[in-house]
């Protein structure tokens, strides 16, 4: 067990070197250096740019101060998805830090999600905390926490309080023993080429005859295509947390433990390296 | 085919997919036959799929070219049916001006959330020219006996959100109360034996909170109505037979809050 | 509702495989992603705040400098600012760093604080232990005084029940005492019928020998029977006139027949009686009488040697009828003997004396003993039943010497304390002292005059109606006794410069001393007697040796010897004269005659 709490805490704790870089093309008033930060894996970005928005407000001028947003050699990034994520499936094969080109201008309406305020980030933690629940436990458990509860899940992701946060969070990860493990997996899987943005299925985490059913099993329900056959070649990473997980690994302890706050398990699926 | 089937899903008021697929066709057969504009988009590849419908309406709306997603007091008349005001923008950067009425174009999906086992609604709408409307755009679609209460808790009720299939940002209504107001209805199609189609009773619940509209013509393949439907006409709903808005109400979940002999607001509790 | 998983072996060990290579992968990334970046980012943020400080502050310089291309007197302003600010910026760096100094100290002073308290607890943790060993102690050392003063109780318990035993144990006792003095009283009285039977016999049987007797025709001795005829008549007359009546007496008629002595004796003896016959008030002077004309017989021969005492004998006295005999000694006991038939027969004790005899004497009519005794009391007894009648106390030293009085209704008590006591029988109470000035020895009485002898050498003489020193009269050494002849005309002193002198009353003059080879006087208290006729002196000496010698010739008669183991102390001539017995320091008496 205390392997797990380690695994636990390295989740949380898991951080990505990226540089700030203001857009070519936005009007300063001198020249703006890019700003370097640690970003954590499992928050948002709009979360945790407050530092950023700051730097390059300097160099601005005020009137052309809008909705910050960010970048990725071309693709906005989707705030709405933890940082991690975002890294591990459009950056992770490149070289370190992280360059993200940051605007003021232009907001991509089509693409991206307004972020106005804090709260709406709040809004949307908590909605993936409620799915997955209904996933898990039908949601019961998030119904039977009162407002403080939710409220304490947030605020210790906001301020990056692991021990504030799994106080409450762990409710979210007891299931009946005799069922041995959630109703259903929440799971995302996401691919850089694909129309739809995740996939998301139903998924038993213990097969009818009791046994534990494991990453692989889930890939191969859900995207086979990512298993590579016995004579072939690995095509694609699957990339959680910026690791590699082992196929035998039961869905339902990455499931505890390799989730994100949001208690979803995101799924990153990247093609591999050639080389 | 008579999808008038019992709305039989994992646990009496959920649906599963494949119920929700039977619904739907069942609904796009009566869409088609009313030309109600509802069409079926599939995922590439997948089996999924979800209904779709684009309708087109007046209304003015706020637009300046920065400042499409921040909130601005921007006052927009109802897409149906009012007049529009002038509006006073205050000083802008682009000399456009407040229009008079505009064409809005809306966008309604139905999708099914295997997470919460019903079907949701998501919708987004833009002008014609391709540009998205705000949030509170899209609020002053909803109709103020609904406004008052969705403004007490916006986040919670209409939010922005990633189209799971298209990946793009629509408003949706949060599902997670669904089976809650579906339930009574359910019990007591199931009580009276009648046969129901989960989507049209349920889309027109929500439907109307976001503009939709939902003719009550959808239900007469179904039989006897006996069920009092709801009767939607300019967002009004008429009072249907004293008895059975109160077998509605004893179930708890819809409030009347007032008794109009035309009009009669209704206060959800979404979630 | 955590679930539990209990995993078979196998499968532990793959699902450690599949963790470890988890945990390992995060490792490894966040030494890429993160360890590899943390500081560079840390420390280029730092510069950034750095510059950007720079760069407002060269902003704000700027427009001055603009300014200063249009304005040189501005420059120095400008520079003065520059300066100002660089120093502000110093002195801010200053305070930074006195602050983290500050910050720093604060820390180790929370240390040290800390490491105190620390301590503290560890004192406190340690005074609690000592104080529960000290309150389980003194809880200890209570059950311990608990227990003892249950034993103390317990003990006191038995403690009042032993007292409750010997009290009753003692009032028994008592008890028993007085019951068994009672039945001692009760012999005492059984004895005295014995004695009275036994004396009646005898006078019955003397009656009847008298009257065998009285019917033989004896050769009598006219002279003889008219003295005794007219000594009776003369007897109311007093005792005055005694003395002239008893000069012829002394004549060597008194050497009269001795074959009759026995019936003489028998008389004598019966006259010696006391109240139960009419006799008595004419046989007391009957008796004095009689015993001048006895027969006096110089002693020859130790008839009976006997111990009389326990200790040594100290006092010797006939009584005047001849038959008694009484003894003192130092065992606190007046002992009275009979002598019959040359031996001398233990009668009785008597007792009641807590400390030795020093004198004995028989009142007149023999029926009372006066003994004086070393308790400073003097005691009278009922010669015939051996009561004690009489305690006279008073003086404060050893009485060395009483005497009746002759009316025998008072006695006079000569004493250690150097006073001479009067005692009246009456009322039992001293009638006079009269202090002596020195310790009085002996003391003999006439009918006027008592006198003593002292320690002083002096023999005193007293009046006893004026109660004071009529005639003092010094000798060479301390008077050890005095005795009277039988008429009172000659006072016998016995001294320590080892002389017996007779000195006549009538002119107060040495008339003779006596003195002998080999005689020494014993001790203080050494007693020289008359024979009852006063033609002897008797005493005995240092060496056990009894000298006898004739006051006519003023010649040693007799030395009689080897009897006596000690010293004599006394010496008494029985009134019938038949008899002497002497007392010695070795608890002997040695009864003498001369047959």
């Amino acid at each position: 067990m205390a392997d797990d709490k380690d695994v636990l805490r390295d989740v949380w704790f898991g951080r990505i070197p990226t540089c700030f870089t203001l857009y070519q093309d936005e009007i300063t008033e001198r020249e703006a250096e890019p700003f370097y930060l640690l970003l954590p894996r499992v928050s948002y970005l709009t979360l945790v740019t407050d530092k950023v928005k700051k730097h390059f407000h300097k160099v601005m001028r005020q009137e052309d101060l809008e909705e910050m947003w960010f970048e990725y050699e071309g693709t906005p990034l989707k705030w709405h998805y933890p940082i991690g994520v975002l890294f591990d499936l459009h950056a992770s094969n490149t070289a370190l830090p992280w360059n993200i080109t940051v605007h003021f201008k232009d907001f991509p309406e089509r693409d991206l999600l307004h972020c106005p305020s804090n709260s709406v980030i709040e809004a949307h933690f908590m909605s993936s905390i409620k799915e997955a629940d209904a996933l898990k436990h039908k949601g019961q458990v998030v119904n039977e926490m009162q407002k403080k509860d939710h409220k304490q899940l947030w605020m210790g992701l906001q301020n990056d309080k692991f021990d504030q946060f799994w106080a409450m969070n762990r409710k979210l990860m007891e299931y009946p023993t005799e069922e041995g493990g959630f109703r259903y997996i929440p799971f995302r899987i996401y691919q850089t080429m694909s129309d739809r943005p995740f996939i998301q299925k139903l998924f038993r985490p213990v097969s009818s005859e009791g046994h534990a059913h494991t990453l692989g099993d889930l890939l191969k329900e859900v995207f086979p295509a990512a298993i590579p056959q016995d004579d072939e070649q690995k095509k694609y990473l699957i990339v959680i947390h910026g690791i590699e997980p082992l196929l035998e690994t039961p869905v339902q302890w990455l499931s505890e433990h390799l989730s994100h706050p949001d208690n979803f398990l995101h799924i990153s699926i990247i093609p591999a390296p050639s080389d | 085919m008579m999808s008038g089937e019992r709305a039989e899903g994992a646990e009496g008021c959920f649906l599963d997919e494949e119920t929700f697929r039977r619904c739907c066709d069942h609904f796009l057969q009566r869409s088609q036959a009313l030309h109600d504009g509802w069409s079926w988009e599939q995922v590439k590849g997948t089996e999924e799929g979800y209904m779709k419908k684009t309708v087109l309406g007046t209304g003015r709306v706020n637009i300046s070219t920065a400042q499409d997603g921040h909130p601005r007091a921007g006052e927009v008349m109802d897409a149906v049916g009012d007049q529009g005001q002038v509006d006073d923008l205050g000083d802008e950067d682009t000399p456009v001006p407040a229009e008079g009425s505009s064409v809005i174009r809306f966008e309604y999906h139905v999708l099914y959330s295997c997470s919460y086992q019903t079907p949701v609604l998501y919708f987004r709408a833009s002008t014609l020219d391709g540009r998205p409307l705000s949030l509170e755009d899209v609020w002053d679609q909803v109709h103020p006996n609904y406004r008052q209460r969705l403004l007490q808790g916006p986040w919670d009720t209409i939010t922005q959100q990633e189209h799971p299939l298209i990946g793009q940002p629509f408003f949706f209504l949060h599902p997670c109360r669904t089976a809650d107001f579906m339930r009574p209805l359910l019990q007591v199609a199931h009580a009276e034996n009648r046969k129901l189609n989960y989507i049209v009773s349920w889309l027109s619940v929500v439907g109307p909170v976001v503009g939709l509209d939902v003719p009550l013509t959808y239900c007469e393949p179904l039989g006897s109505p006996a069920l009092p439907l709801w009767h939607l006409t300019d967002h009004c709903l008429t009072l249907p037979p004293a008895g059975a808005w109160q077998t509605l109400h004893s179930k708890g979940c819809l409030n009347p809050t007032a008794f109009d002999h035309h009009l009669i607001s209704f206060s959800f509790t979404w979630m | 509702m955590l679930g539990t998983r209990v995993m078979s072996g196998a499968r532990c060990r793959t699902e450690c495989w599949w963790k470890r290579h988890i945990a390992e992968q995060l490792k490894q990334r966040d030494r890429v992603q993160r360890q590899a970046f943390e500081e560079i980012i840390h420390q280029y943020n730092r510069l950034l705040e750095k510059s950007d400080l720079q760069a407002v502050l060269s902003e704000r310089l700027q427009p001055d400098k603009s300014d200063l291309q249009n304005r040189h007197d501005l420059s120095p302003g400008a520079d003065e600012e520059l300066t100002e600010l660089h120093k502000k910026r110093g002195e801010l760096a200053q305070n930074v760093i006195e602050l983290n100094n500050q910050m720093q100290q604060k820390d180790k002073e929370i240390q040290t604080n800390e490491a105190k308290m620390l301590q503290y607890q560890q004192r406190i943790s340690e005074l609690e232990a000592e104080c529960r060993e000290l309150r389980n102690s003194l809880q200890d050392l209570e059950r311990a005084n608990q227990t003892l003063k249950d034993e103390y109780d317990a003990l006191q318990i038995t403690f009042s029940a032993l007292e409750e035993k010997l009290r009753r144990t003692t009032e028994d006792n008592q008890e028993l005492v007085s019951r068994w003095m009672a039945e001692k009283a009760q012999e005492a009285n059984r004895l005295n019928a014995e004695n009275e039977k036994d004396t009646r016999r005898r006078q019955a049987k003397l009656q009847k020998d008298l009257a065998e007797a009285a019917k033989e025709p004896l050769p009598l001795d006219p002279d003889d029977d008219i003295e005794v005829l007219s000594e009776d008549a003369s007897d109311g007359a007093g005792q005055a006139d005694v003395s002239p009546s008893r000069t012829p007496g002394r004549t060597p008629s008194k050497r009269v027949s001795q074959p009759p002595s026995g019936l003489l004796d028998s008389i004598s003896s019966i006259f010696g009686r006391r109240s139960v016959n009419s006799f008595s008030g004419l046989t007391d002077g009957a008796e004095t009488h009689t015993g001048a004309c006895a027969e006096v017989r110089v002693p020859s021969t130790a008839l009976h040697t006997f111990d009389a005492h326990d200790g040594e004998v100290n006092a010797v006295c006939f009584s005047p009828g001849s038959r008694l005999l009484a003894t003192g000694g130092m065992d606190r006991r007046v002992k009275l003997w009979e002598v019959v038939s040359g031996r001398c027969e233990h009668k009785g004790s008597l007792t009641g004396s807590n400390a030795g005899i020093t004198s004995i004497e028989f009142d007149s009519a023999g029926s009372y003993l006066l003994a004086a005794s070393n308790d400073f009391a003097s005691r009278i007894w009922t010669v015939d039943d051996f009561r004690l009648r009489h305690t006279l106390t008073g003086h404060s030293g050893k009485v060395l010497s009483a005497r009746f009085l002759l009316d025998n209704a008072r006695i006079v008590s000569g004493s250690y304390d150097r006073t001479l006591k009067l005692w009246d029988l009456r009322s039992k109470v001293c009638m006079k002292t009269v202090f002596a000035g020195s310790s009085c020895n002996d003391i003999v009485c006439t009918e006027q005059c008592v006198m003593s002898g002292h320690f002083d050498k002096k023999v005193r003489f007293w009046d006893i109606r004026s109660e004071s020193i009529v005639r003092e009269l010094e000798l060479l050494g301390r008077v050890t006794s005095l005795d009277l002849n039988h008429d009172r005309t000659e006072l016998l002193t016995c001294s320590r410069d080892d002389l017996v002198k007779i000195i006549d009353l009538r002119s107060n003059a040495v008339r003779q001393s006596f003195s002998a080879q080999g005689f020494k006087c014993g001790s203080d208290w050494t007693r020289v007697t008359f024979s009852p006729d006063g033609c002897y002196v008797a005493a005995g000496s240092a060496e056990g040796t009894l000298f006898v010698w004739n006051v006519l010739t003023g010649k040693l008669e007799r030395t009689l010897d080897k009897h006596h183991s000690s010293a004599i102390n006394a010496v008494s001539w029985s009134p019938s004269g038949a008899h002497v017995v002497s007392v010695e320091k070795g608890s002997k008496a040695v009864l003498w005659s001369d047959m």
